[in-house]
């Protein structure tokens, strides 16, 4: 499962939401929720204008957050990402995204204006240092409903 | 203009990346800014350069914090507050923790969180959603 097929709620995929069980009737009730998730999800990993951020680029920020946070099934996902869109050869570019990326998933209030300089000295536009900060907000959220919905189902199960 | 304290007062917020202009801005960014809860505040008009994605979030934000049924209004604001202070964010925690008090007229669980820390004493229910908010 590395791109999705369209139509799949990529939570339920992580989180193995069945079809009628009680979490996804659970999940019913918020559909606005599910579909700005997922929406999220797929402006942020694969837009359709890519503006200053590649794919590869994106798919090993998103990568970097879950692990971060520790969920192994995301950083799994994500590295799947990684490998099927390759290509990332600007070594000093990648770096910079990742210690920002890395920066705002940990201690988001430490960041400064420095850092975004850092960024924009690699050649990100304030487009592309927008994007990248909502990629990072996006899977830090992700990965907590992804534990949560986890925990329900152990709660369901039990 | 870094600030350290967290505080139940207004904090001005301005970006270190120009926020995109309403006489420059496109009708996507024009109509995903109207979609959003202030349009000309300087947040939203950041956000704004990356269209696409404001689009998906003001949505989303909107769903998780404001839709009825679940947890109560306040509550969602002091879960807010509490990520808030985690993530070390003076202008977040002022924003939530001010529709906190204003929902509930209750600042003392504001400034007990912020002068004692997370692990003040809270009422249950509270309790747990701060903690969630971990």
């Amino acid at each position: 499962m590395a791109e999705l097929a369209t139509g799949t709620d990529l939570l339920d995929a992580i989180v193995g939401v069945a079809p009628g069980s009680a979490l996804a009737a659970l999940r019913a009730q918020r559909p606005e929720i599910l579909r700005h998730s997922q929406g999220s999800h797929d402006v942020l990993l694969s837009p359709d204008d890519l503006g200053g951020l590649s794919l590869a680029e994106r798919a090993l920020v998103a990568r970097l957050v879950a692990e971060l946070a520790g969920h192994v099934a995301l950083t799994a996902h994500y590295q799947a990402l990684v490998d099927a869109r390759g290509g990332l050869p600007d070594a000093p570019r990648v770096a910079a995204i990742l210690a920002h990326a890395e920066r705002l998933a940990i201690a988001p209030g430490s960041a400064t204006r420095q850092h975004l300089a850092a960024l924009q000295a690699v050649g990100l536009q304030a487009r592309d240092i927008v994007a990248l900060a909502q990629l990072v907000a996006f899977v830090a959220y992700q990965v907590r409903v992804a534990v949560g919905l986890a925990l329900l189902a152990q709660e369901k199960a039990a | 203009m870094t600030r350290t304290a967290f505080t139940l007062e207004a904090v001005e917020w301005d970006p270190w990346l120009a926020p995109v202009e309403a006489e420059t801005a496109t009708p996507a960014q024009r109509a995903a800014l109207d979609a959003s809860p202030q349009a000309n505040s300087a947040y939203f008009r950041t956000l704004a350069h990356d269209v696409d994605s404001l689009a998906e979030r003001s949505p989303l934000f909107h769903s998780v914090m404001y839709v009825p049924r679940g947890l109560k209004r306040a509550e969602r604001e002091l879960a807010t507050v509490v990520v808030s202070i985690i993530n070390g964010c003076v202008y977040c925690s002022s924003v939530h923790a001010r529709r906190f008090v204003e929902l509930t007229k209750q600042p003392e669980v504001i400034r007990a969180l912020y002068d004692q820390g997370l692990d003040t004493a809270l009422p249950p229910r509270l309790r747990a959603g701060g903690d969630d908010g971990r």
